[in-house]
């Protein structure tokens, strides 16, 4: 008699436990997109810093990156003698957006003539903004 | 109730059972017992040294230690040696010697300190020192420990793998001596260059830019680079070898450098499995601490240098790591 009752709780308990996780996911209205990043009700769109890297992990930056959220640009200048060939690229966007395509290692930056694009999109997903990345090497001046 | 009860006795008769059947320590006192500890870290490279602790004790009013023998599969080089001191560590947390035995005498690959004071006790220090032999080989030890009345004890230490990698530390560079060779690991002045030009894979300069708005400061270019990263340097017309390099920082190798406690290591799968490809061959404004992955553009040789120091102006301290790729 006592196990009966005491396999009875054991059923019980599960079956509340199923419910609840079965409800938890019901109840889920915040979705998730194919990178598994959540979709939110953000629009803002936006890349609120730039640099860039060397293989070292240092920056090779000479001065600030300068963005224009508009024209949806970034020139950046870098120190001479970089090689523009593996470079990391490292962008602070605003809340809940994304970066396309994905930062995935060393990147080549050394076609100026055809600078690299990259798309953010927002936390909403609804609004996408390519920036383009204009690279300066810097120069030594004459003398 | 009845089978809670019944379990409970079960659970704890398994207990008392495990307890009675464990072998440990407690259930009889060993005559002679000896235990190693092997305090190298990192990868095992020609030239360093491997350090390893042997103790070896018997009861006290049983008996006392007679000689102690470490025998190498390999046969150290000259500076291998084993302590006749045991230490033991005072209030202020100092290790302090007491000499327990005469002096070790090492006769091909085994070396042996003989027990000249009346002690039970002792942890003697092993300093086995990589012989080129070595290199890319296996080796390991056999510690024993032997009693006065003849009963001995030993154990095995390793295998452990003597890595391929070549090192060499402190190369000094000048504004005179600035011609590296990845082959003899060493800095060379431009007249000795001359003479082994096939060997120059590297070379530095140091230049102040500053007052044309860019630094340039200390740099590590081929001598086959675009002359505006020799800046002027003379290069001999057959002097022309190329490299790959990739500049890096905060690999703080512990074997380059003598700053404590960096637990970091180049190893030789490092080397196998870095890759070059498309790297430039020059790198500017280098600083202290900072470094460089190499390959020759033969394909021959890959290596790490470290910058040790550099000075405000032309100068400083490098260490390499070699790895021959062929």
């Amino acid at each position: 008699m006592i196990y009966r009752i005491y396999l009875t709780n054991i059923i019980r308990t599960m079956l509340l436990g199923i419910a609840c996780i079965i409800g938890a996911v019901a109840c889920n209205d915040n979705p998730v997109d194919d990178d598994g990043l959540l979709i939110t009700d953000r629009d803002e769109c936006y890349v609120s810093n730039f640099d860039l890297t060397g293989t070292d992990r240092l920056t090779v930056k000479v001065g600030d990156a300068i963005i224009d959220n508009e024209k949806c640009t970034i020139d950046i200048t870098v120190a001479f003698g970089t090689d523009l060939k593996h470079l990391y690229p490292k962008f602070s966007l605003v809340t809940d957006a994304k970066l396309e395509p994905k930062v995935e290692g060393l990147t080549d930056f050394s076609d100026l003539d055809n600078p690299r694009k990259y798309t953010v999109v927002s936390g909403s997903r609804r609004v996408r903004k390519t920036y383009t990345i204009y690279v300066t090497v810097q120069q030594p001046a004459s003398l | 109730m009845k089978s809670r009860i019944l379990n409970i006795l079960l659970i704890a008769a398994l207990g008392i059972g495990a307890a009675a059947c464990s072998d440990s320590d407690n259930d009889g006192v060993r005559p002679l017992n000896n235990k190693c500890l092997k305090r190298t870290l990192g990868p095992n490279v020609v030239g360093n040294e491997l350090y390893f602790v042997y103790a070896m004790a018997m009861p006290y009013g049983t008996g006392s230690l007679e000689s102690c023998t470490v025998e190498a599969s390999i046969p150290g080089d000259e500076g291998t040696w084993l302590e006749h001191n045991s230490y033991h560590t005072n209030s202020s947390g100092m290790d302090i010697p007491v000499a327990v035995g005469t002096p070790s005498v090492t006769d091909g690959s085994s070396t042996v300190v003989k027990f000249n004071t009346d002690t039970c006790a002792a942890s003697l220090r092993y300093y086995y020192k990589i012989p080129e032999e070595a290199r890319g080989k296996e080796v390991s030890f056999k510690f024993t420990a032997k009693a006065k009345d003849g009963q001995t004890v030993s154990m095995t230490m390793g295998p452990y793998t003597v890595c391929k990698q070549y090192l060499r530390r402190d190369i000094t560079l000048t504004k005179a001596r600035c011609y590296i060779s990845l082959e003899d690991m060493a800095a060379y002045t431009l007249a000795e260059a001359r003479e082994m030009p096939e060997k120059i894979d590297l070379v530095y300069l140091w230049r102040n830019k500053i007052n044309q708005g860019i630094e340039f400061g200390h740099t590590f270019a081929a001598p086959a680079a675009d002359r505006q990263w020799l800046d002027n340097l003379e290069i001999p017309e057959t002097m022309n070898r190329d490299v790959k390099l990739r500049k890096e920082w905060g690999i703080i190798d512990g074997h380059l450098t003598d700053e404590p406690d960096y637990g970091t290591y180049i190893d030789d799968l490092d080397f196998e499995t870095i890759r070059l490809d498309g790297m430039p061959d020059y790198c500017v404004n280098m600083k202290t601490q900072g470094g460089m992955w190499l390959e020759t553009a033969d394909g021959k040789y890959r290596a790490y240098i470290y910058i040790n120091s550099l000075k405000a102006t032309s100068g400083g301290v490098i260490s390499i790591k070699r790895y021959n790729m062929m």
